[in-house]
């Protein structure tokens, strides 16, 4: 009897540290996953190689049952499109304009496709996440630094060289913080992992009877904010409701620019949940205006740490549905 | 909707109408060569258009060499119909005329018209528009449309102003209050969405246009700087039609001036126009600058730091390939435009490393009815796309 193959494609998410990979069907359920070192500093060469041969251990872990119909890979840094390409990123030194496509393809007998890492957690999150139903939206991740991803019209917005929907560096506050851009004020300053440390040292200057003193303030995580403000800690509440503003300013300006409809919050900052939502909503409510207020919904993400890879998978969907 | 007379339903039609409007003038070779239609095809659709008055021959082109026939050379029948497109400001109005080959043939700015705000608007504006059409003789049967652009949160699909505080407008039916007072298509559109449609449209520039450009209108009585966008190549209005306003509050003209004379003197020309009319315009400051003028030459540095803090946070998140500059400033395009690039480009090169790049900045060529022939564009696409 002849049986019909499912279709499935193949997501992959390349950063620094880890790969993440999958085997993701067609409604965006990850059917097989896999993690690895990506060993960045052994050289790209390597490291393709190794995709390469681990992929392959994947789609013969799946069985014959399904047909792989294309390979989709996030990469942390500045992509041309165009040319699939990885131009820099900073997490993978010696990677300068390395053609991610041709060198996969060479390898692998499927369509490969590449874009930046945030804009397929943003594509993945619309698809099948925090993001289903809407046209418009912004997908903003809270980590070390504050990254984002744009779906305008349904698509992914890339902008001038691929490098649009820099939310982090988008400027909330004149002459503010210094950023790790260099500059003053931005976003990431204020809601990125170091900007909540440096300014929960400020904090606690004025407020030593909090629980958060008995940790070392440059070891002081997210998580431990997190864990005071449940218990009542004055101090980490008042941080998560200056992170909330802050975000929530940026995100009335993004709102009044694009008048979006949702904006769907990741990273492991946006953990704390309605303790940064809330302010961010009230935020949001001051600057935007109100036909832009009452589009925009802001929601936690769905698909958590595996956003980037069902958005690469997506990818590949797109762009098999394409030929 | 636009009248049937004017609805081309098959989209080879379209196609073949369209790259002539591109081209001006074409022959039936090379427009078989761009649509990669089969010569047969294509003069059959190049009949049933001349037949529908669409098109004309304008001319028998020249051969380089003496073999052969010369090309007939196809152009857009110029008088087939016409569309108006009006900016609305408050006590102010700005109409163009365009006719079917996308030609102004007609261009005029009524200042200090009472009327032209809050609830007469609309009425105000249906009078205008009437005695411009009765004036240039246009018959009713060949007015296309008419496409209105405003300040404010428009909502081009359903015709309504949710609000502008500049026209003082609160939830109307503009749309329809103008088609039931003019009895023609009316099409509605934010004045900076306008302006980008106009850019899309009609910017004289030899290379195609980058697929995402932000269109900044700054206009005297309009202290909001509003932005319209092309992205990824088509208009981008947002969930609701609403995108594009930063509110980037511009300073009242007066009070910069003042504050110019307390730093320059009473000396200065633009002062002593100032004490004997007890009133400046913009043009006025932009006149007085292109003679050196201290008062000027500051008032026009604050307006451009307005603009520049606009370009940086459009840039920062939407990094366009292009951002053009329009509505009244643009006739200072040769006093401030140094000191806007300059300033973006400081301000952004910590940026550049994570892939922000400068845009290419430019000042509309259509100067001051840059909106106005946007609004009309409305309908191009309805024709050609």
């Amino acid at each position: 009897m002849n049986v019909q193959k499912q279709a499935a494609w193949i997501g992959m998410d390349l950063g620094g540290t880890n790969i993440k990979f999958g085997l993701v069907l067609a409604n965006g359920t990850i059917h097989l996953q896999k993690k690895l070192d990506s060993e960045i500093p052994f050289g790209y060469k390597y490291v393709f190689d190794k995709i390469a041969g681990y992929t392959r251990e994947l789609i013969h872990a799946a069985g014959s049952d399904f047909v792989v119909k294309g390979f989709g890979i996030g990469v942390p840094g500045l992509i041309d499109i165009k040319n699939q390409m990885l131009v820099e990123a900073s997490n993978f030194p010696g990677w300068k304009n390395v053609k991610i496509g041709y060198e996969l393809e060479k390898r692998l007998d499927f369509k490969v496709s590449v874009d930046n890492d945030a804009n397929l957690a943003a594509l993945g999150e619309y698809k099948f996440g925090a993001g289903r139903g809407v046209t418009e939206m912004l997908m903003v991740t809270l980590g070390s630094g504050v990254g984002s991803g744009l779906i305008l019209n349904g698509a992914i917005y890339h902008g001038s060289r691929s490098a649009a929907g820099e939310f982090g560096h988008t400027i909330i506050q004149k002459d503010g913080p210094l950023c790790a851009c260099g500059r003053r004020g931005c976003v990431e300053a204020f809601v990125g992992k170091y900007g909540i440390q440096r300014r929960i040292k400020e904090l606690l200057v004025d407020y030593p009877r909090s629980i958060l003193r008995e940790i070392e303030p440059h070891n002081i995580t997210p998580e431990d904010i997190y864990n005071a403000a449940v218990k009542g800690d004055k101090t980490a509440l008042l941080l998560f409701q200056e992170v909330g503003e802050s975000l929530g300013v940026g995100l009335g300006n993004v709102a009044n620019l694009l008048n979006l409809e949702r904006v769907v919050i990741g990273g492991g900052i946006s953990n704390a949940g309605e303790l940064i939502f809330k302010p961010a909503r009230e935020t949001l409510a001051q600057i935007a205006f109100k036909t832009n207020f009452e589009t925009i919904t802001l929601v936690p993400a769905h698909l958590g740490e595996n956003a980037g890879l069902v958005g690469s998978a997506c990818l590949a969907m797109q762009i098999s549905e394409k030929f | 909707m636009i009248a049937k007379s004017f609805q081309i339903k098959i989209p080879s039609h379209k196609i073949v109408l369209n790259t002539i409007r591109c081209h001006k003038e074409i022959s039936g070779a090379e427009l078989s060569r761009i649509t990669k239609y089969q010569p047969s095809t294509l003069v059959y659709i190049l009949r049933s258009l001349q037949k529908a008055g669409f098109i004309k021959v304008s001319r028998v082109g020249s051969l380089p060499g003496s073999a052969g026939k010369p090309p007939t050379l196809w152009s857009l029948e110029p008088d087939r119909g016409f569309i108006v497109g009006v900016e609305l400001i408050p006590y102010e109005f700005r109409i163009t005329v365009i006719n079917f080959a996308c030609q102004v043939i007609h261009q005029q700015h009524i200042v200090d018209f009472v009327d032209l705000y809050g609830d007469k608007t609309a009425a105000t504006a249906a009078i205008l528009i009437k005695e411009t059409i009765e004036k240039l003789n246009i018959p009713k049967e060949k007015l296309i449309g008419v496409g209105v652009a405003l300040p404010g949160l428009v909502d081009r699909t359903h015709g309504l102003v949710h609000y502008s505080r500049r026209l003082n407008l609160h939830n109307i039916a503009l749309q329809k209050q103008l088609a039931d007072s003019l009895a023609l298509p009316v099409e509605i559109v934010n004045d900076a969405n306008a302006g980008a449609l106009g850019v899309w449209w009609h910017l004289d520039s030899p290379e195609p246009l980058p697929p995402n450009v932000v269109f900044l209108t700054l206009n005297e009585k309009i202290r909001e700087m509003g932005a319209g966008m092309l992205l990824n190549g088509t208009l981008y209005e947002g969930a609701q039609g609403t995108a594009g306003e930063i509110f980037v509050k511009l300073p009242a003209l007066r009070k910069l001036i003042e504050k110019g004379i307390k730093k320059y003197g009473d000396d200065q020309p633009l002062a002593a126009c100032l004490h004997k009319t007890g009133n400046v315009s913009l043009s006025e400051v932009i006149l007085y600058g292109k003679q050196n003028c201290h008062i000027s030459n500051y008032v026009l540095k604050c307006f451009s730091k307005f603009i520049v803090a606009e370009i940086i946070r459009i840039v920062e998140f939407l990094n366009p390939d292009l951002i053009v500059i329009g509505g009244d400033i643009t006739e200072a395009r040769e006093l401030i435009y140094d000191y806007i690039t300059k300033n973006v480009k400081n301000s952004l090169k910590s940026i550049f490393p994570i892939g922000i790049i400068m845009p290419d900045i430019r000042f509309s060529d259509i100067g001051i009815y840059s909106v106005s022939l946007g609004a009309s564009s409305l309908f191009l696409r309805k024709l050609f796309i």
